[in-house]
């Protein structure tokens, strides 16, 4: 296929790498260096969409992230489809798969058009709250109408092949914008030796100066560009940033910066490489060096595909050698907007007419358009684009001095090609981040950043556009701000540049709002006569306005329709630009993807998976894993065929028939050491620690200052001076920095250090009644029960490894806890596991852990107990030393009024009438389950299990009053409309004696 | 007065099989990139005192070289590595060979003393991570800057790697160790393999 509107010559592309590129299901060509959007220009492709609510042809308008109209649907395969690309941004690459987003059923007729030809009165702006809010239960089937005709891109359904990271980055100065002022503050800096980041959106780095026609310090201005860029790589101290977007500015210079690493090389990225790559950077100090983006004018179906911004009908023709057309008709507020039609001219096209909506332009573009015979007409504006598919002409009209009406008749010139500008608006995004609101300023015609924000900024960004002044104010900002010498500006021909004028909507006979529609927000098909009805219909803040109407609310945020949005409103309510203000603007600038976002930690990397030392065993056994914390731990091991239910039935015996063993590495393990030790445990525990002697083990509980408890466990006394404490797997970090916080904050005089042990010690926990004769075969100790009693424990040798035994218990078992340096725990097991096979040794996991402990009544802290729970509540006040000298934490909580209710929640067992019923965690009890609703609720099951031991359920609950209620019956009535019956019981439910555990 | 504390041999004499996390696992090997976990070395954590010039100096003779009082620094003498931690905690790692006795010498020297003294080889593990891509990879997964200005050879700092924690020492000009601790050295292994994919080629 022939490129039509390419050029011969000039240009940043490279002709020698013909790129071939598929649009819609056919194949194109384009270059090395295109866009697409400069490729599918280069084909005169430009109807590229249909408008989100009228379904109106679109065409390319920008050249940049301000594009509002071609956003594309990119993607060779399902998985890698990417929505919402903006093809102004996308580079192309061989084999680039390309669609419209837009349209409904298709490009070339959309549904919607039917009611967007009509004319504005089918669908005025609040439109969709006005229609599909009633009834409110049919907005579900609205919407999903409104979204698929709207068409915003499709996600894909298969995952995302490619990887994404994120790096941390710090520097001195992070410099946004790589244009001529971007440039000359990292050289300032640069060459100061500073650290430097210097971040800029595009594929190649010089901005504005890559399609400019002047010349820089003796050289076209894009050799100056790529010399100067080739002075920063040079530097060790400089790091370059291409294709990266700075998306955020937060707290303390903080910025998140985008770098879109693969994008434009193929559909999937590289083996080895991540596809997009969040920095994080943390800056000494932040520059702006955004420039400008070009303010289109407002008119009547400005919305045709070939009506365009003045600036990127000179970057496609000076950047990527693409005329869009042939016939150009110009209309301009400011001088700056004549470059397109010298652009055009010079570049064999003919410009039909350039408007100026000032009376008398003085600068020296409007001589040099003069001087090349160009026709401009003073005084006047384009009011209407005349075409149905594309633009044929433009309707032009002499203006009034203030451009707030038409004066003269009105006039058609041809054009294929309608070039717009109303001037410029600094890129402040980023300054506005942190609440700052950039503020107007009446002589650059254009909202500022706030002097009140931290960002340094200069050039375009402070609506100053001519080169050499940009220039050398971005080196004197930097030279100024970090006290370095400022940078020898290159010579720039300085020029002459009359006064702009303050022009926005250009007014059409027929007035706003009976004249064609005049597109204010392209992406949002918002118009100026919508901005005036939802000014009319009582919106006044600019925030309400923007919400009415979807004004800035697309892909683009309104980048190139906000400030026209803003004036036609301010005109509307007779206030001043300066008095309306900006909507707020928020990160991200341009969209993200989530997989930038994200970086790595999906997947399999998502969070991190905690093992033992035991792990390869347990996966080599066939263990199902249970997430406890972060912690895998084995939760049964089913043999084969077996259900879960099977497997914990027959671990659950095994244990206290002969003998199990469990892998308990994964609970907390605070190592506590110092004179004050001691005395920390008394204060940290409810219960007394005085008296435990070394070599002795205690159970604990610790409480918050509510009293209520948080987490238990045994603590082992190994010196005097030295203490082991265990704690529950999930609160182990939580327990470390409570003693921490206590220790370092409220009680610095006590002399006591902690460390955190976990890790360090795997532990083997065997039990059951034949724990003590597996034992006896891998150590030497004594492990009788008369040398080795309930409660104590002993520095032993274990299968070779010294290690400690505690003769603690969780089942209710003879139960011995063998700790062994971690990178020995394989051996150790492993070695149990050979000594018990006499025993049938069996592995159990967390489900059958839970089953015997509850059989046994014993608590588990963040089931059993939710935050609210007092030990005395769980009937433990044995454990709770109210006589301890120093009023322990918890101490006066679990004395309030409250905490000594009687008809408080306590933790009681649950025997089912109908034993084979198994209650539901959680399930709500009642006393009178005939009470007509809503029932008075008095507790809730918190564990519940088949018990195999008892040979028939078992449960614990919280029940108001329940430790006077032995012997009651409570209703549980369920989901399904049965309704369970049990009876409140103490909740040891086997060997209430403990002559097991003991003997 | 050393029973004031328990002390328990934990080094076996026998032939015990003994093994680090990530004993399963290759060294992974690129043209700019090498992670690898390091042989089985003795690891403990110390508080003292700095205020206390007796204590600092009985503890910098047992240890056999002068505990490090700059914040985020670390001195090596004769394979043996002290890292500061905090201002009265330091972690000292060394060959285990010399590890087994350490702890007893320890509290002999610090007798009388309040001090702490606990070995966490068993929970520790040290990656090694080194090549021409060795800091743009830490750069992934840790916050703290470690650029050359910032983080000179020697220089150690506790921080978060990935979602985990661990302290990165710088220990030449390319390369680094990580002090991880064992339950999460499968997750870090794994992120850093992922992070050092695009320098194996």
């Amino acid at each position: 296929m022939s490129q039509v509107n390419r050029l011969q010559s000039g240009g940043r592309i490279d002709r020698t790498r013909p790129l071939t590129f598929t649009y819609r299901g056919k194949t194109y060509q384009g270059y090395q260096g295109d866009t697409l959007a400069s490729a599918l220009l280069a084909n005169d492709l430009n109807l590229i969409g249909r408008s989100f609510k009228y379904g109106r042809r679109r065409g390319i308008m920008a050249a940049g992230a301000d594009e509002p109209n071609a956003v594309m649907q990119l993607g060779a395969t399902e998985a890698t489809q990417v929505p919402n690309a903006r093809a102004t941004q996308q580079e192309l690459f061989e084999g680039l798969v390309s669609a419209p987003v837009a349209g409904w059923p298709s490009v070339d007729f959309d549904l919607k058009s039917i009611s967007g030809t009509l004319g504005g009165k089918l669908m005025p702006v609040g439109f969709y709250y006005k229609t599909f809010m009633w009834p409110a239960s049919l907005w579900m089937t609205y919407e999903k109408f409104i979204r698929k005709a709207a068409g915003m891109g499709k996600s894909p359904l298969e995952n995302d092949p490619d990887t994404y990271d994120k790096m941390n980055q710090y520097c001195d100065l992070l410099v946004v914008g790589a244009g001529p002022a971007g440039l000359m503050a990292a050289l300032t800096a640069g060459r100061a030796g500073k650290r430097v980041i210097l971040a800029d959106e595009q594929s190649e780095m010089g901005g504005s100066l890559l399609c400019s026609t002047q010349s820089v310090g003796g050289m076209p201005a894009a050799d100056w560009a790529a010399q100067a860029v080739a002075e920063l790589s040079a530097m060790d101290n400089v790091l370059l940033l291409p294709r990266s977007t700075a998306t955020g500015y937060h707290d303390h210079n903080f910025v998140t910066v985008a770098e879109r690493r693969t994008e434009h090389l193929a559909d999937q990225a590289p083996e080895g490489q991540v596809r997009g790559r969040m920095h994080r950077v943390r800056a000494g100090q932040v520059m702006l060096c955004t420039g400008a983006h070009e303010r289109p004018l407002v008119f009547a179906n400005n919305d045709l595909p070939g009506v365009m911004m003045a600036s990127a009908v000179s970057t496609y023709i000076n950047r990527y050698a693409v005329r869009p057309g042939q016939v150009l008709a110009l209309c301009t507020s400011n001088d700056y907007g004549y470059q397109a039609a010298i652009d055009w001219h010079q570049s064999g096209g003919k410009v039909s007419v350039i408007c100026d909506t000032r009376s008398n332009p003085t600068g020296e573009l409007y001589h040099k358009a003069l001087e090349l015979g160009l026709s401009v007409k003073t005084g006047h504006g384009i009011i209407e684009a005349i075409g149905s598919k594309r633009v044929v002409g433009a309707m032009m009209a002499e203006l009034l001095d203030d451009g707030a009406g038409v004066s003269g008749r009105s006039e058609n010139v041809v054009a294929d090609v309608i070039a717009t500008s109303g001037g410029f608006s600094p890129v402040v995004h980023l300054s506005a981040h942190l609440g700052q609101k950039p503020v107007w300023d009446e002589q650059v015609l254009g909202f500022l950043p706030n002097p009140n924000c931290d960002l340094l900024s200069a050039g375009g960004t402070q609506g100053v556009y001519e080169l050499a002044d940009a220039m050398s104010q971005a080196s004197q900002v930097v030279a100024e701000a970090m006290g370095v010498s400022a940078v020898e500006t290159p010579e720039v021909a300085a020029r002459n540049i009359g006064a702009a004028m303050g022009m926005y909507l250009i007014p059409h006979p027929a007035g706003t709002s009976k004249a064609p529609k005049q597109f204010v927000d392209l992406q949002n098909d918002v118009t100026a006569s919508g901005i005036e009805l939802a000014c009319r219909e009582g919106f006044e803040s600019i925030e309400h306005v923007k919400r009415y109407t979807a004004l800035g609310f697309g892909t683009d945020q309104g980048k190139s329709s906000n400030i026209n949005g803003v004036a036609i409103a301010a005109k509307a309510q007779g206030k001043s630009i300066a008095d309306t203000g900006t909507t707020m603007f928020r990160p991200n600038y341009t969209p993200v993807p989530f997989g930038t976002v994200v970086g790595r930690d999906c997947g399999d990397l998502f969070d991190p998976k905690r093992y033992t030392a035991m792990q390869p065993w347990h996966e080599a056994n066939g263990a199902e894993f249970e997430d406890v914390g972060q912690w895998k731990r084995p939760w049964y091991f089913p043999q084969a065929g077996e259900s879960m239910h099977e497997a914990v039935n027959r671990e659950a015996k095994a244990v206290r028939d002969s003998v199990g063993i469990l892998d308990a590495s994964t609970l907390g393990k605070i190592d506590v050491q110092g004179p004050d030790a001691r005395e920390f445990m008394n204060r940290v525990y409810t219960n007394g620690w005085a008296k435990l002697d070394v070599g002795k083990c205690r159970y604990g509980l610790m409480c918050g200052e509510d009293g209520m408890l948080f987490d238990d466990g045994v603590t082992a006394c190994l010196g005097d001076n030295h203490f082991l404490m265990t704690t529950t797997t999930g609160g182990a970090a939580r327990v470390y920095e409570w003693l921490e916080l206590w220790a370092q904050t409220e009680w610095p005089d006590l002399e006591v250090y902690f460390n955190t042990v976990t890790d360090h010690w795997a532990t083997c926990t065997i039990s059951g009644p034949n724990a003590r004769k597996v034992l006896e075969k891998v150590t030497d100790l004594d492990v009788s029960n008369e040398n080795f009693k309930f409660m104590d424990w002993k520095a032993a040798e274990v299968a070779g490894v010294p290690g400690r035994i505690f003769r603690i218990s969780f089942t209710g078992e003879s139960s011995f806890e063998i700790n062994v340096p971690a990178h020995y725990g394989l051996h150790v097991w492993e070695a149990l596991i050979e000594a018990g096979k006499e025993f049938n040794i069996t592995p159990y996991g967390t489900e059958t852990m839970h089953v015997l402990r509850a059989e046994k009544g014993f608590i588990i802290a963040g089931q059993d107990t939710d935050g609210s729970v007092h030990p005395y509540d769980l009937n433990m006040g044995w454990a709770v030393g109210m006589k301890k000298p120093f009023p322990f934490i918890g101490k006066r909580g679990m004395q309030r009024q409250d905490c000594v209710r009687e008809d408080r929640k306590q933790l009681v067992g649950l025997k089912t009438l109908d034993p084979k019923v198994v209650l539901e965690e959680g399930a709500q009890a009642v006393l009178d389950p005939n009470h007509p609703k809503p029932m008075p609720m008095v507790g809730h099951v918190t564990s519940s299990y088949w018990s195999p031991n008892c040979g028939h359920s078992i449960a614990m609950a919280l029940i108001k009053g329940g430790l006077s209620k032995m012997g009651e019956h409570v209703f549980f009535p369920m989901a399904d409309g049965r309704v369970i019956e049990a009876e409140i019981c103490d909740p040891v439910f086997f060997d209430p004696k403990g002559e097991r555990q003991n003997g | 007065m050393a029973d004031l504390f328990s002390s328990v041999n934990q080094y076996a004499t026998g032939d015990v099989a003994l093994r680090t996390p990530l004993f399963d696992k290759a060294p992974l090997k690129g043209a700019r990139i090498e992670l690898a976990e390091l042989p089985i070395a003795g690891h403990f954590n110390l508080r003292v005192d700095p205020a206390n010039a007796d204590a600092m100096k009985r503890a910098s003779d047992c240890v056999g070289v002068a505990l490090p009082t700059q914040p985020l620094s670390s001195v090596e003498s004769n394979g043996t590595r002290v890292h500061w931690v905090a201002p009265d905690e330091w972690y000292v790692l060394m060959p285990r060979d010399k590890a087994a006795g350490f702890e007893v010498a320890f509290r002999e020297a610090m007798s009388g003393l309040h001090y702490s003294i606990v070995d966490v080889s068993g929970g520790q593990t040290v990656l090694s991570l080194s090549g021409q891509g060795a800091r743009e990879v830490l750069m992934k997964g840790a916050a703290v800057d470690v650029h050359d200005s910032a983080f000179p050879v020697g220089k150690v700092v506790g921080t978060a790697i990935a979602k985990s924690s661990g302290m990165i020492v710088r220990t030449g000009d390319d390369s680094y160790e990580l002090l991880i601790r064992r339950s999460f050295a499968n997750y870090l292994w794994d992120w850093l393999s992922d992070a050092c994919q695009e320098f194996v080629q």
